[in-house]
């Protein structure tokens, strides 16, 4: 097995709920090599998102430290924790979360505004984008013109725009019909072959079970199965 | 985030609440059009002031007292100790002003002669106040007339009269009333009146023992009153030498009484025109070392310019706190705009936007709302001022008297008002803003 791309050393995340305290994670050790595809599994509750925020540096562990490519993540201040969003993840939601106010094109774009990239590249890179998610024909619609899975391609595309080696999604088809859901999936999957690695938190396994290389599934918080679907 | 980009999201931001943000602006170009108003009529009064002084030459003007000028306190804010005077007053007397008239540099030494009138001409009447001038005068473009000629002689029985006096008199075009006849009433002392106020221990006295004296005067010619918007419509001018032999009483009011400051032989007061600035302090100083006091006007104006600075100043006060009041509204509109789009803040935040970047959109967005909300209220003040203008010279023309644009706008004033709402409506925002950028990027998960 190569060096892993992505690792959890006894990663543990507490919350403090009034006087009791919720153990979201106990521990976690996880490597996963580059370019992998890992499904995330596990029933409500079992800390499936707490995993995701800490891997994208939305949150910092109780205990435990987490490595991707050259990042100790668990040691970044807010500005690097900014900085390594910007350059290694891309994530998208299971309630796209784009800008109300922005087309498609503006929300596509909106990582490289924040970074700085000027106008014209930008709008070049957007455009492209969108026409690898199959919207070039929704390029200044906005998000209230847009199905829910034409939105959740916008999402998408805008992850995509800043070319990160990570993707994360959380529920991406927690919203979507399954004939829309079974789209978004395989548009995962062509990132995927186009050399990202992929980890998607989902509560339905068999959405997944012909792309993902790899489950993960968590209960209560640990590990409770770690195995490869097919070989990589 | 590339400047550019920083505002055209902020300006985008700001069109999207169009409502909040309309309120938030009108709100702001009142307090800017409040303070530009109020500022504009302060430096207007201020500007006429000095118009005034400068065409009148009263910075090369003395006023002599026998005893000190009790006018100079008036403006003058200090504590100062009370001396007791021992001195005897040396009176201010023909010989004494002919010495002084006599010194290097001074133009005129001459008795202040200065008394309320009425003028009447074809069946009109206006009142005005008539002061006496020395034949020297001439010289001076101010008392130059823009028809007619300047006296011939200090006693000729005639007058000078502004342009617009003339008019308010009836004569059609105003150059027709040269050469023409009015009558000037002043008012003196009935001592016959008095006499019997005095023996009935003022008992039954109807009216106060003053009667009116007609003096029938030529006009010699037609003062112009630009620079002069202040006093210039009821200044008239009579020759140094009839204006001594006019009976009259020489007080417009219970203040100059007070001013007068103890009786003395000679002349109450004697007014002294120098012909060169330069010579101010060495003739002041050779006019004092006869004994006598010699107030400069010039002196007088430094306090003047004080009491504009505290005019001007309490002006802008005001103003300011209209702009306060404008910049509440723009801290609370940026809270609101804060607290509604905190997921999307959160997603910027997750997309990879920093702390300062952040921050520095809501700045924009609270910058980008001062200084429309400026130049709307620029432009807003700036009708406000140029209407009221057209209102009080379209009342002045009505009641005959030239026109006073009592608005001025310095260009610091408009810079001024510029800088300090920037200033302002940064810092109003900077909180808001500090709070937009301390939001986490897991906020674009909760709100749901
Ligand atoms: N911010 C939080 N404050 C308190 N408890 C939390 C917070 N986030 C998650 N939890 C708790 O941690 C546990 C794991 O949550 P989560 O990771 O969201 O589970 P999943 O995504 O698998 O449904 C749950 O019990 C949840 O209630
Ligand atoms: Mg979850």
């Amino acid at each position: 097995m190569p060096d892993p791309f992505i690792r959890f050393d006894d990663v543990a995340r507490t919350y403090q709920r009034g006087s009791s305290t919720v153990h979201a994670l106990r521990g976690v050790d996880l490597a996963l090599p580059p370019h992998s595809f890992t499904a995330v599994v596990g029933r409500s509750g079992s800390g499936k998102s707490t995993l995701m925020h800490l891997l994208a540096a939305m949150e910092r562990p109780t205990r435990g430290q987490i490595t991707v490519g050259e990042w100790t993540v668990t040691d970044l201040d807010r500005d690097a924790r900014a900085r390594y969003r910007r350059e290694v993840v891309g994530m998208i939601f299971q309630r796209f979360n784009l800008v109300a106010s922005m087309d498609a094109v503006g929300n596509v774009e909106l990582p490289l505004v924040l970074a700085g990239v000027d106008a014209r590249e930008r709008r070049q890179r957007a455009e492209a984008m969108l026409e690898q998610v199959g919207l070039s024909d929704r390029r200044t619609h906005r998000p209230d013109e847009l199905s829910g899975g034409e939105q959740q391609r916008v999402a998408i595309a805008r992850a995509l725009i800043h070319d990160p080696p990570l993707l994360l999604a959380d529920e991406p088809t927690g919203n979507l019909d399954s004939q829309t859901a079974a789209e978004i999936v395989g548009l995962l999957r062509q990132i995927h072959d186009a050399g990202r690695s992929v980890l998607v938190v989902t509560h339905n396994l068999s959405e997944f079970e012909h792309v993902a290389e790899r489950v993960v599934r968590l209960s209560d918080g640990a590990v409770v199965e770690d195995r490869l679907l097919y070989a990589a | 985030m590339r400047f550019a980009d920083l505002f055209r999201l902020a300006g985008g931001n700001l069109l999207r609440n169009r409502t909040r943000s309309a309120m938030t602006l009108i709100g702001i170009a009142i307090g800017v059009a409040a303070l530009f108003a109020l500022l504009s009529y302060g430096s207007g009064l201020q500007r006429l002031a000095e118009q005034e002084v400068a065409t009148l030459e009263l910075y090369n003007t003395f006023r002599v007292t026998s005893t000190p000028n009790p006018v100079d306190s008036f403006a003058d804010l200090s504590v100062r100790a009370v001396e007791a005077d021992t001195t005897e007053p040396v009176p201010l007397t023909d010989s004494l002003l002919a010495e002084i008239a006599a010194l290097p540099g001074v133009l005129a030494a001459y008795p202040e002669v200065a008394f309320p009138v009425r003028v009447q001409a074809n069946e009109r009447e206006v009142f005005a106040g008539a002061e006496a001038v020395p034949l020297a005068f001439g010289a001076f473009p101010a008392y130059q007339p823009t028809a007619g000629a300047f006296f011939e002689t200090e006693t000729d029985s005639s007058l000078l009269i502004p342009r617009s006096m003339a008019e308010r008199l009836g004569f059609e075009p105003a150059e027709a009333a040269v050469g023409e006849t009015v009558t000037v009433l002043t008012a003196t002392l009935d001592y016959a009146k008095l006499q019997r106020a005095l023996f009935s221990f003022g008992m039954g006295m109807q009216s106060l023992p003053i009667r009116e004296q007609p003096h029938t005067l030529r006009v010699a010619g037609v003062l112009p009153t630009e620079g002069q918007a202040l006093s210039g419509f009821v200044r008239l001018l009579v020759p140094l030498g009839l204006a001594e032999t006019m009976q009259k009483v020489t007080f417009f009011s219970t203040l100059d009484l007070v001013t007068r400051g103890p009786a003395t032989d000679g002349y109450a007061a004697a007014r002294v025109q120098i012909e060169n600035e330069d010579d101010y302090a060495a003739i002041k100083s050779a006019i004092e070392s006869e004994g006598v006091y010699a107030t400069g006007f010039r002196e007088q104006f430094a306090q003047l310019d004080r009491l504009f600075a505290i005019m001007n100043g309490s002006l802008a006060i005001v103003g300011l706190i209209a702009l306060l009041v404008a910049t509440i509204g723009i801290a609370n509109t940026m809270t609101m705009n804060v607290v509604e789009r905190t997921r999307e803040i959160g997603v910027m935040k997750a997309i990879g936007g920093e702390d300062g970047t952040v921050q520095r959109l809501f700045v924009a967005e609270s910058l980008l709302l001062g200084v429309v909300g400026t130049v709307l209220g620029l432009a807003f003040g700036w009708l406000v001022t140029e209407a009221l203008s057209a209102g009080v010279i379209a009342y002045l023309d009505r009641i005959g008297v030239p026109p006073v644009d009592l608005f001025y706008t310095p260009f610091l004033v408009v810079v001024g008002i510029g800088i300090v709402t920037l200033i302002v409506s940064v810092l109003a925002g900077f909180i808001p803003a500090r709070r937009a950028a301390r939001i986490e990027p897991i906020e674009a998960l909760r709100h749901a």
